[in-house]
């Protein structure tokens, strides 16, 4: 058999191949969280606790309504990005004008609040969701079994990335938005409702995460803990993106996936901290992160 | 906005007091049980809530009092640590006139709270650690192990099937009490001639095991045996399922299961699991009643260690009432000489060593469609005498009594 570095190809594409959909799910998540950062300066801690909440409506409409998964795939995060609203509305709104820190606190403070009232609600063992019938099964690749659902996350997560990017950054309320970001009293003066623009980005930005809650609802347990586990590594590949930089968060969710899948291969032990061994020298060499600007 | 962080820090501060309260002053007058778990932690849903339930249905299947005393439960949560778990033991056994303390999942907590109970000479029995050593080096004169042990747990799985399955591939949680279930399984496996194709050791609270299960496929075993807990199992079973695993021919067993979860997990996720339970609640209609009894009171079916804490409980308040004391050294004495029978254990007996000795049951997850109501969940592979499950009296256990 042919071999590289001594592993064998197989190995190398699948664990390639599975970076790739963990990668994917990351650059969903850390392009909620960036894009919140960069219009709002709000450090959204409370982004793993509405990835879980999105992954729980789902899972409740199907056990409550009997909603299947692709009409939850769009009401979970129209109801995540609602609860976002609300909570961007009647308390967010009150800490822009103080340090980032106090953001931070409240939204941490939310996630536990989240956190904890699933939890004593539905307990901790974690709930069934099925994968929808139309993705069941997969297809074998040859080096691999790559299960229907999981080249569905790829695509769909990759199609919203990029859509969300292109809107922010092509057009013309992409446009307004980065301007109200710079200097809000001038693009008030120009007619623009700034406020209403921000609280729906925040809705936006939050949605996001209960759109990755929903992809993730079929792959990982529907678990009250489920966005504690996760919102570390996102956040560490926020920061290694740059702070607020949407494209950033996209490629640097989907290489570090991808360089995770490569450790998985080659030193399987270094797996979970590569990502913050990186964030630790991205910020030594580059503080601003890989694609951030210096503010 | 500075004038808020101090209230927010006295918020706080009332919401962790109020977690932390509950513990009452003991009556001298009264038996007092005290039950030491996982009030909210991770293993909450599996063990604790549903031990206070338990506790108490066995005090007042009982009668609600002992000697003409009135019976009491405390219950404590441990927070899964050790130091917490020593304090409350030592409040409960010096301060607070406890006479017995249960529960204990987590084997850490059981091992501090056994040398506690050793060092006084008090009774101990635990109905959730299963470290191997709490009969064996960590047994106690006053201390009785009722849950099974990760030993017999999966050395009687990997027993049973590898009778017709000869090729292993071991999925691992990468720290001690997944090893010790590996070493368990890997064991009996040697012994019975079967082999071990690969391991693979996943850190604790993986989130996606598709790399591992990849290896597993590629392994060519026949078998794949997952050596972890809680929601590791769940999420491995689901993902293997996503992966194909059972298409490519692996059978998947449990070393570490229990029957609750098997609701956790859709149909194709969990069918055809096979796992060993020291509680089988469709084994007599005795069982089964008390297992709806539980629900009824719960809203959920009864645990494995759940149920462990009833029997626990309600053989203490028997040999109490044999002995015609509280006096540690006496019950122990009664707990041994009388015979187990309640509802839960069925028939058992108390081993010198502490070991409570039962039947275990190997069991298969039925599917879903086969399923004709809550209880109907499993049927039985094989029932397992305890003497075989158990196997002899550990050569490092040293009774000085």
């Amino acid at each position: 058999m042919v071999q590289l570095l001594g592993i064998p190809p197989q190995a190398l594409f699948g664990q390639l191949l599975l970076g790739l959909i963990n990668g994917s799910f990351y650059a969903l998540l850390s392009l909620g969280l960036a894009v919140i950062f960069g219009m709002l300066n709000v450090v959204n801690m409370a982004h793993g606790a509405l990835y879980m909440v999105g992954a729980f409506l789902a899972w409740l409409l199907m056990t409550h309504a009997g909603i299947g998964y692709w009409p939850a795939l769009v009401l979970a995060p129209l109801m995540v990005g609602a609860i976002g609203l609300l909570l961007e509305r009647t308390m967010l709104r009150r800490l822009y004008k103080v340090d980032h820190l106090y953001g931070l606190l409240l939204t941490f403070g939310l996630a536990l609040i989240f956190e904890g009232i699933f939890r004593h609600q539905y307990g901790v063992s974690g709930q069934p969701y099925p994968i929808p019938d139309l993705l069941k099964g997969g297809s074998n690749l040859g080096f691999m079994f790559l299960p229907t659902y999981r080249g569905w996350v790829v695509a769909f997560s990759l199609l919203v990335c990029f859509g969300t990017w292109y809107a922010i950054e092509r057009t013309r309320l992409g446009a307004y938005l980065r301007a109200a970001t710079e200097n809000p009293t001038l693009v008030q003066a120009f007619g623009i409702n700034v406020p209403v623009m921000v609280s729906l980005t925040y809705g936006f930005g939050v949605a996001l995460a209960g759109l990755a809650g929903v992809l993730a609802a079929p792959i990982y347990q529907v678990n009250p803990l489920m966005g504690s586990n996760l919102i570390i590594v996102v956040f560490a590949v926020v920061v290694i993106g740059g702070m607020g930089s949407i494209l950033g968060a996209i490629v640097t969710g989907l290489g570090l996936g991808l360089l995770e899948g490569l450790t998985k291969v080659f030193y399987p032990e270094a797996a979970n901290i590569v990502v913050f061994v990186i964030m630790a020298v991205v910020l030594m060499i580059k503080p601003a992160g890989l694609f951030g600007r210096e503010r | 906005m500075t004038k808020r962080a101090p209230t927010m820090a006295v918020a706080a501060g009332c919401l962790l007091l109020a977690c932390a309260g509950g513990t009452a002053r003991a009556a001298g007058d009264s038996v007092i049980i005290g039950l030491l778990d996982d009030l909210s932690g991770p293993t909450a849903d599996l063990s604790g809530k549903g031990k206070v339930v338990a506790a108490q249905m066995a005090i007042d299947d009982f009668g609600g009092s002992v000697l003409g005393k009135p019976v009491k439960l405390l219950a404590s949560d441990h927070q899964n640590k050790p130091e917490i778990a020593s304090t409350q033991a030592r409040e409960w056994y010096d301060r607070d006139g406890v006479d017995m303390i249960t529960g204990m999942s987590n084997s850490a907590v059981a091992l501090a709270v056994r040398a506690i109970a050793r060092e006084r000479g008090k009774v101990d029995v635990i109905a959730g650690g299963t470290a191997d050593s709490l009969v064996g080096a960590d047994c106690s004169p006053t201390g009785i192990l009722w849950t099974a042990t990760a030993r017999a747990i999966a050395g009687t799985t990997a027993a049973v099937v590898s009778q017709t399955e000869k090729s292993w591939f071991m999925l691992t949680v990468d720290y001690s009490g997944g090893k010790s279930l590996e070493a368990a399984a890997v064991e009996v496996l040697k012994s019975k001639g079967a082999t071990v194709a690969g391991i693979a050791r996943h850190p604790f609270n993986t989130a996606d095991f598709s790399s591992f299960l990849l290896q597993a496929q590629s392994s060519g075993a026949k078998v794949l045996a997952l050596s972890n807990t809680g929601n590791d199992t769940l999420t491995a079973l689901k993902q293997a399922n996503e992966f194909g695993i059972r298409e490519s021919g692996m059978s998947i067993v449990g070393l570490y299961f229990d029957t609750t979860q098997i609701r956790a997990l859709e149909d194709a996720a969990v069918k055809g699991l096979i796992y060993t339970s020291s509680f089988f609640w469709n084994r007599d209609a005795q069982a089964t009643a008390w297992a709806k009894r539980f629900m009824d009171q719960r809203g959920a079916l009864p645990s494995q260690s759940q149920a462990a804490t009833y029997s626990s409980v309600l053989h203490y308040l028997k040999a109490v009432k044999a002995a015609g004391t509280t006096d540690s050294a006496k019950v122990i004495a009664e707990m041994r000489r009388i015979p187990v029978e309640d509802p839960v254990t069925g028939k058992g007996w108390i081993r010198e060593d502490g070991r409570v000795m039962y039947d275990m049951y190997v069991m298969k997850a039925k599917p879903r469609e086969a399923m004709t109501g809550p209880l109907d969940v499993v049927e039985l592979v094989k029932t397992v005498p305890a003497d075989e499950a158990f196997g002899p009296v550990s050569t490092e256990c040293h009774l000085k009594s």
